[in-house]
């Protein structure tokens, strides 16, 4: 007879053994895919031992009477323990096989997956409940004004000529917005924390910030794309209060973050 | 003089000597009470957690689409930016569709 070694498993320990040998292959084959698309040695980085350890760790603590498919809870955990173990191999730091511009890349990449984590389950970002072309497309713009605003932050205001206009134009674009609109941008891009953690931060619900950030996405795609600047975004009835706050907060000059970057580029 | 290491040989092993006794281990004090539980809070509806993110998983197929869309777009947004920028963003945008689509491409490649 087995019984569980510990009250958090609810399965016995030959069912977890079951369970990871099944998967093995699939937790493989996902660390091999993140390694084929940023160029990296799948065994010799490291992603093998991490995806396998994942897999073990989620295969302990699954729980089948939850309804949810193992893939299904385990692949986001897999692919960042594979993303993660990627990052901090010595290949990666060192760019090895990698000009400069395959490597800033690579680092864009990286950071993408932190911004849309429903990446790491496999699906797109932005998508409605169709599955028509327009709303590929919706998705694609959306990671690549995602990716525009990683890559001008990672090259900052100190690179040479060319990577300070975009980094400029970019700025500019960003520092139009409100700022409780300028403020979600900043901390989820520039500090590296998720939608939720800003929901979190200013006790919203999580929807109110991300319907603000897909607008957001829409508004910089429209600047990106058209000479004429489009109108600016409103605020969304969900973040108003949020929006207030601030004001009252830091009274009505308030100014973005990318305002008071703009206006430090001005007085220099 | 320098004193080599190994000159002092060892003597033999001198007589061991025996343990006195295990000491009794103290008794365990009272346990405290177990606390009150807090009723838990109510869950959102079924579809909720699928109206939080509006996804969609992709497969191999749709790739080559995703691809060819992601170039139509790239033209249209980066005609102001620098040839380096674009390259750089639509160079992670590619990783990063091929890095999210896992298995399907993987077993592609193994074919």
């Amino acid at each position: 007879m087995t019984t569980p070694i510990t009250s958090e498993q609810a399965l016995s320990s030959e069912e977890i053994d079951i369970l990871i040998v099944e998967h093995q292959g699939w937790a493989e084959s996902i660390a091999r895919s993140v390694a084929r698309a940023w160029s990296m040695d799948w065994k010799a980085d490291g992603l093998d031992g991490a995806a396998m350890e994942a897999l073990i760790f989620c295969a302990r603590r699954f729980d089948p009477a939850r309804g949810v498919p193992f893939k299904g809870y385990a692949r986001r955990r897999i692919h960042e323990a594979s993303t993660e173990e990627a990052r901090r191999s010595r290949s990666w730091k060192t760019g090895i096989n990698q000009n400069a511009t395959d490597q800033r890349a690579r680092e864009v990449s990286a950071q993408l997956f932190d911004v849309f984590p429903e990446l790491r389950d496999g699906s797109l970002p932005f998508f409605d409940e169709g599955s028509g072309e327009d709303d590929f497309r919706a998705a694609v713009r959306g990671l690549l004004v995602g990716a525009s605003i990683i890559a001008s932050r990672l090259s900052g205001p100190e690179s040479g000529p060319e990577e300070l206009l975009d980094f400029k134009r970019m700025i500019e674009l960003m520092a139009a917005l409100e700022p409780v609109h300028q403020i979600i941008i900043w901390k989820t891009y520039w500090e590296g924390g998720s939608l939720r953690s800003v929901a979190d931060e200013w006790e919203t619900d999580e929807l109110n910030v991300m319907r603000e950030h897909k607008a957001l996405i829409d508004y910089l795609h429209r600047a990106m794309t058209k000479h004429k600047r489009p109108e600016r975004p409103k605020i969304r009835p969900g973040l108003r209060p949020i929006a207030l706050k601030l004001k009252r907060k830091q009274g009505p000059e308030l100014e973005g973050p990318f305002q008071q970057m703009m206006n430090q580029f001005k007085g220099r | 003089m320098v004193k080599k290491i190994g000159d002092k040989k060892l003597d033999k092993v001198k007589s061991t000597e025996n343990v006195g006794q295990v000491h009794e281990a103290p008794g365990i004090g009272g346990i405290g009470a177990v606390g009150k539980t807090q009723a838990v809070g109510s869950t959102g509806g079924a579809g909720t957690i699928q109206r939080r993110r509006a996804t969609r998983t992709m497969t191999l197929e749709e790739r080559e689409q995703l691809m060819k869309i992601m170039n139509e777009e790239a033209e249209k947004m980066f005609g102001q930016a620098s040839p380096q920028h674009r390259k750089i963003v639509e160079g992670a945008v590619k990783m990063t569709i091929d890095a999210a689509l896992g298995e399907g491409i993987d077993d592609k490649g193994k074919k």
